[in-house]
């Protein structure tokens, strides 16, 4: 069977990192000699080989674009709901206490 | 019609004569195609192959196997041949393996009548090609020796011999893995 080196031939930190841009027949181990390295096993690719090869001209690994950091959404602030006092006429009234102050946290709108 | 263009003096930074202590061959049988010559138009396009070499599938085959080069012993050579107006070029790689014991004169034996591609890989990061899959290269000679005084050399001379019509290089991966 005919092995074909692609971005998924790369160990799985590399992936995140880095990319074949075309699929490469043969391998996992091939001579890039003309790159300066003689013996390459992609699927054990270290960030010191791929960026030597990137920085020798081969043109079939890049640098992924590090990617745009998400900023942490900020929570809304917590509502506040004021709970009128009872009246004295209330039966379920059974205490003179002040009004309970009652903190809903708001639903994070999306 | 003809193209000729000028030759650009380049910046000599790099010009390392010699060729690198690993060379590569293949036979000519194991390739499932071959590919063309660059279409583009920059300097040396016209004598680089693209892409890389599709191989076949076969298990335990389709794969370039390689063997040492002794330091200042190995080069690549090329001649244009032939007469007046048919002028050939004839592309020779020597090269020396270290030592004449079994693994040597068995891979001597193997190597002796296959017709092959050889991939030389120069000092200068250029990796020459001598024969192609319809057209291969062959070993044109073999001198071995164990030497005779302590200050000889034990080993293999190997020339292999193409001739094409223009000369190659090539510029992809060369797969080092047999199929699975």
């Amino acid at each position: 069977m005919l092995f074909t080196i692609t971005t998924g031939t790369l160990p799985a930190d590399m992936q995140v990192r880095y990319e074949i841009t075309e699929t490469i027949p043969g391998g996992p181990v091939v001579s890039l000699i003309q790159y300066g390295q003689s013996s390459v096993d992609f699927s054990n690719l270290t960030p010191a080989v791929a960026d030597a090869l990137i920085a020798g001209g081969f043109p079939y690994l890049r640098k992924k674009a590090e990617e745009a950091v998400t900023p942490v959404e900020q929570a809304d602030p917590p509502e506040v709901e004021e709970i009128p006092d009872a009246g004295p006429n209330d039966p379920d009234n059974e205490s003179t206490a002040p009004a309970e102050r009652v903190v809903k946290f708001a639903k994070r709108r999306h | 019609m003809c193209e000729i263009g000028n030759l650009s003096n380049t910046a000599c930074t790099q010009n390392a004569s010699g060729v690198k202590g690993i060379g590569y061959m293949i036979p000519a049988e194991e390739f499932a195609s071959w590919p063309a010559y660059l279409s583009t138009t920059g300097a040396g396009d016209t004598v680089k192959l693209t892409g890389n070499f599709s191989l076949v599938a076969t298990s335990d085959i389709g794969y370039f196997r390689t063997f040492p080069c002794l330091l200042e012993k190995g080069s690549y050579t090329f001649a244009l041949v032939g007469g007046l107006g048919s002028k050939t070029f004839e592309e020779k790689y020597t090269y020396y393996i270290p030592g004449v014991d079994a693994a040597q004169l068995e891979h001597i034996k193997n190597l002796a009548n296959i017709p092959g591609v050889w991939l030389c890989p120069d000092k200068n990061n250029t990796v020459h090609v001598l024969g192609s899959k319809d057209d291969p290269a062959y070993v044109e000679v073999v001198e071995g020796t164990t030497g005779a005084a302590a200050a000889d050399e034990r080993g293999i001379t190997v020339t292999v011999r193409a001739v094409s019509a223009r000369p190659t290089i090539y510029t992809g991966t060369i797969n080092t893995t047999p199929n699975t």
